[in-house]
């Protein structure tokens, strides 16, 4: 069990420079917020792995499940804002 | 393993730093900031200090993303990263002098890891002994902040909490007035 | 034995989504599409990895609280999105045709 959870922990860090090139590359402001929603769902997975990995389950989760929180009230108050505001696309 | 994994943690933080000095706008480097504030959390975790892992991503990669954001968002017309070959050299000099006198300053505190400074002598060495057996907290400073001070880190979590809740109250009856 | 196979499988497939996410993330011509892809795989990759760690850990305490953050990534994921989506939009961003000269495509 713990080779597959290291091969998914390997593959999660895979994708990580797709999303960062997508935040740092996408051309318009909204390509660069899926970027960064994309590092953190992933980083959710990532740290379920590594509590699977290391044995300390409990713990990891609680944090995932933090990060899980904080990812959707970011994404809510930026959308909120460039809705409201009208972003000017570039 | 966690070794290789901490390595390749370390290679996205470094690649994502160059990427915030090195893109042209401001607003990505502001969310590559934020993916670089999410890595580290993650480097945190890995090293068993929640408390410090969940600060980094609530303000690291939460707040201040959102402030450098709505920041940015006001000042459009003129935010442009500087160009890469741009180096003031009166800010240069400004450092090396900071970090001169930080290196000056610190010659006089105990040597670093040195057993007999006033701090080791007593204190570090009972935490270190008994905090995994007392708390079963694998990180020592994580334990003390949440274990043995749990009631401060709770009354503290409280103040600001209430401070949020004021400041959010604060701009809302502004907002109602002129609005 | 079984929980496990299920487990391995789940997570397998679960990858293999996340893949297809990132691979549409970085392939696809504009932020719609892209958002299309992001929204809907990533979750369902997410799903599947939770729920293929949580099945070998039975009734407990932390596979309760797997189960919890499946759920909350289930409402959440897809809620983020459609605010990306529903933003750009109303923001005025032109969705990619094949006749748009001068595309987002990087």
């Amino acid at each position: 069990m713990t080779f597959l959870h290291l091969a998914a922990l390997a593959a999660i860090l895979a994708l990580f420079p797709v999303f960062l090139y997508r935040a740092a590359k996408g051309p318009t402001i909204f390509d660069r917020l899926i970027g960064l929603n994309g590092i953190a769902s992933k980083s959710i997975l990532l740290l379920v792995l590594i509590g699977a990995v290391t044995g300390h389950t409990g713990m990891f989760i609680d944090l995932s499940l933090g990060y899980g929180l904080l990812n959707l009230v970011g994404a809510l108050a930026i959308g909120k804002y460039l809705e409201s505001k009208g972003a000017r696309a570039r | 393993m966690i070794e290789i994994l901490n390595i390749v943690l370390l290679v996205l933080i470094l690649a994502s730093a160059v990427a915030a000095v090195t893109v042209p706008d401001l607003v990505s480097a502001a969310f590559v900031l934020g993916a670089f504030s999410f890595f580290c959390a993650i480097l945190w975790a890995l090293l068993g200090a929640a408390d410090v892992s969940f600060t980094e991503a609530v303000v690291g990669a939460g707040v201040s993303t959102l402030f450098f954001f709505l920041a940015l968002a006001q000042t459009q017309a003129s935010a442009k990263n500087p160009s890469f070959s741009y180096r003031p050299l009166l800010a240069a000099f400004l450092c090396a002098a900071g970090a001169g006198l930080f290196c000056l300053m610190s010659a006089g505190l105990p040597m670093f890891g040195d057993p007999n400074s006033p701090p080791n002598s007593y204190l570090s060495g009972d935490y270190l002994r008994n905090t995994l057996k007392q708390t079963l907290t694998p990180n020592a400073v994580t334990a003390i902040i949440v274990d043995y001070r749990a009631f401060d880190t709770l009354i503290e979590t409280a103040v600001i909490f209430s401070a949020a809740v004021a400041c959010l109250l604060i701009m809302r009856m502004n907002h109602d007035k002129t609005a | 034995m079984i929980l496990q196979v299920l487990s391995a499988l789940l997570i397998t497939g679960g990858i293999f989504f996340l893949t297809c996410s990132a691979v549409g993330a970085i392939r696809l011509p504009d932020f719609y599409t892209r958002a299309h892809a992001l929204g809907m795989t990533d979750t369902l990759g997410t799903l599947l990895v939770l729920l293929g760690l949580a099945l070998p850990l039975g009734f407990s305490l932390e596979s309760g609280k797997l189960l919890l953050l499946a759920v909350f990534i289930f409402i959440a994921a897809p809620t983020a999105c459609h605010i990306f989506v529903r933003a750009a939009f109303r923001s005025g961003l032109k969705p990619w045709t094949r006749e748009t000269k001068d595309p987002s495509h990087d």
